[in-house]
């Protein structure tokens, strides 16, 4: 399942094991919308990354990794001092390869940083957090799966606060994917 | 060998020992017991216990209860702990304690939301610093923290006021208590002066018929004797039987006529039925004694004294009217006797709103009018 689930949710990015949550990161108030990471970005020889603005404060994200495109909604969302982007797997996209996604719809947060044609997206390691749930070191609601998998079922509201809180936390995040801005 | 029963002196005192070290036992347990509770530290060692208790069930988020839930309750308790005890040592005992509602509760609605920003800071900040190998957030929003620190506020400053309440309470039963035996004290010094008061004018009045070897002393003596009683044993009581009081008086008049020989007109007239009720004992007779003293004493011929008792309902009418003497000892005498400052204030004490007194000096005569409420 936990496999499963992180195919889903974070294989497309290349294989990084991230965090999901039940709950999304964003509410009304803190969502924000930056023009500047419209277009296509890029982070390899075969993958990539697209942001077009979906309705009127977020973003659709296709990433396509080996011409196989899989849709994202994606939020942006600034607490405090810092960004974060709250990646969505959208429902409505062909399932066939990732049959697991519509079972579980879940959130997954990355801490983002942008300046002209580079663009830092560094994922909550999932690694981390496990260790922490496990060494009973954190207060966080989440649930642990049949197979150890943990989802996060904070409040949005906990889920804010935990962010920001532990934002400038370096173990919390594995490496960023570092993005360059594909010009034609 | 046959064992011996439990019945020998050994075994008796054996058990009498066991008896006597568990009633030892029992009265340190009660000692300690008392000593704890009524210790303020205990006190709130033991609240502070079932605070954190209850806390940590409320937090925790599994049935089993682990280190983190321990350390983040011990942290939201850090603010608690600071409002609760700046309320209860501050603003209460100069605030609350003083009346001073408005500044009260204005002080509160500060206190409040420095209460708030505390817990904040300490999940913020101090928990890092404490427990950096811990992750915590403030989970609780504005409203949430208010509502954990208005009930605990509440209750502290109930339980403080019903600790006050307590003590003032038990103060009041103290001070009452204490009043009460004053006022005991102070009747049984009033009914002592006026024992010994009626016994020397009654001695004197048999020793006059002693002295004129007089047939009736034998009589008067019993009569005395029957006072004697009345006075050592029926008066011991707050309350005698009316009837009793009469026959006191009665016998005290008898006493009065053996001396006087008939010079004098004593009438007693008693109206109503008068054995059902019940008063202080002694009240009437200073009264008599003053009019046989001042009276009739000061002018034998002519002299006269009226004495009634007349019950309307629960009230009771007692009158003494006498004529003035005016020999040498009379005119001497012009102040009242202590037996009647005694049974006036006997009379404030026994029967406080109850009474009325009414006392007459005139030229020619003195008389004298008690009413008494005996419901």
């Amino acid at each position: 399942m936990k496999n499963k689930i992180l195919f889903a949710i974070g294989l497309v990015f290349s294989l990084q094991s991230c965090i999901p949550s039940l709950h999304p990161l964003y509410t009304e108030d803190t969502l924000v919308f930056e023009e500047a990471l419209l277009g296509t970005w890029t982070d390899g020889p075969n993958q990539i990354w697209e942001f077009v603005k979906e309705g009127d404060n977020h973003y659709q994200l296709t990433y396509t990794e080996n011409e196989k495109p899989v849709k994202y909604e994606v939020h942006l969302v600034q607490l405090g001092d810092t960004h974060f982007f709250d990646f969505y797997l959208d429902e409505k996209q062909p399932t066939e390869d990732y049959a697991i996604a519509p079972l579980i719809p879940s959130h997954s947060f990355a801490k983002v940083t942008w300046e002209k044609d580079r663009m830092d997206i560094a994922f909550f390691d999932y690694e981390w957090l496990e260790k922490l749930f496990q060494q009973r070191k954190i207060r966080l609601e989440h649930e642990v799966i049949d197979d150890g998998t943990i989802i996060l079922t904070a409040s949005t509201e906990e889920l804010q606060k935990f962010v920001q809180k532990y934002a400038h936390e370096e173990a919390a995040f594995i490496d960023p994917s570092r993005l360059q801005r594909r010009t034609l | 060998m046959r064992k011996q029963p439990s019945s020998t002196p050994a075994a008796y005192n054996g058990a009498r020992s066991k008896a006597s070290w568990r009633g030892l036992i029992q009265y340190a347990h009660a000692f300690l017991l008392e000593r704890i509770i009524q210790n303020r530290v205990i006190q709130h060692g033991l609240f502070w216990m079932l605070s954190y208790y209850i806390l940590l069930r409320f937090f925790a988020y599994e049935e089993t209860l682990y280190t983190v839930d321990f350390v983040y309750t011990f942290l939201f308790h850090l603010s608690l702990v600071s409002v609760v005890y700046f309320n209860l040592f501050m603003l209460v005992p100069r605030l609350l304690n003083k009346q001073r509602y408005l500044f009260y509760i204005l002080s509160l609605l500060l206190l409040l939301p420095t209460g708030i920003i505390l817990n904040k800071f300490t999940f913020e900040y101090l928990a890092d610093l404490l427990f950096p190998n811990f992750y915590f957030i403030s989970y609780y929003d504005f409203f949430d923290i208010a509502q954990f620190f208005l009930a605990y506020l509440t209750l502290t400053t109930l339980l403080k006021l019903s600790k006050a309440w307590f003590k003032l309470d038990q103060q009041k039963k103290l001070m009452s208590r204490l009043e009460k035996e004053k006022l005991d004290t102070e009747l049984n010094a009033l009914k002592g002066q006026i024992d010994p008061h009626f016994f020397f004018n009654s001695l004197n009045n048999l020793y006059s018929l002693a002295l004129e070897q007089d047939d009736r002393t034998a009589d008067g003596i019993l009569k005395l004797s029957q006072n004697m009683r009345y006075i050592l044993y029926d008066c011991q009581a707050s309350r005698v039987p009316l009837v009793k009081e009469i026959d006191h008086i009665q016998n005290y008049l008898q006493l009065q006529k053996l001396r006087l020989d008939g010079q004098a007109q004593v009438k007693l007239t008693l109206t109503g039925d008068f054995s059902q009720e019940e008063v202080a004992p002694l009240l009437f007779i200073p009264f008599v004694e003053n009019g046989f003293k001042h009276g009739i004493k000061g002018q034998e011929k002519g002299a006269y004294i009226n004495i009634s008792f007349e019950l309307q309902g629960k009230t009771l009418i007692f009158k003494t009217e006498n004529n003035k003497g005016e020999n040498e000892e009379w005119i001497r005498q012009q102040h009242r006797g202590i037996g009647i400052s005694n049974t006036q204030r006997r009379l404030e004490l026994t029967y406080p709103q109850k009474h009325e007194l009414q006392i007459v000096d005139g030229i020619e005569h003195f008389s004298v009018i008690l009413k008494l409420d005996l419901s």
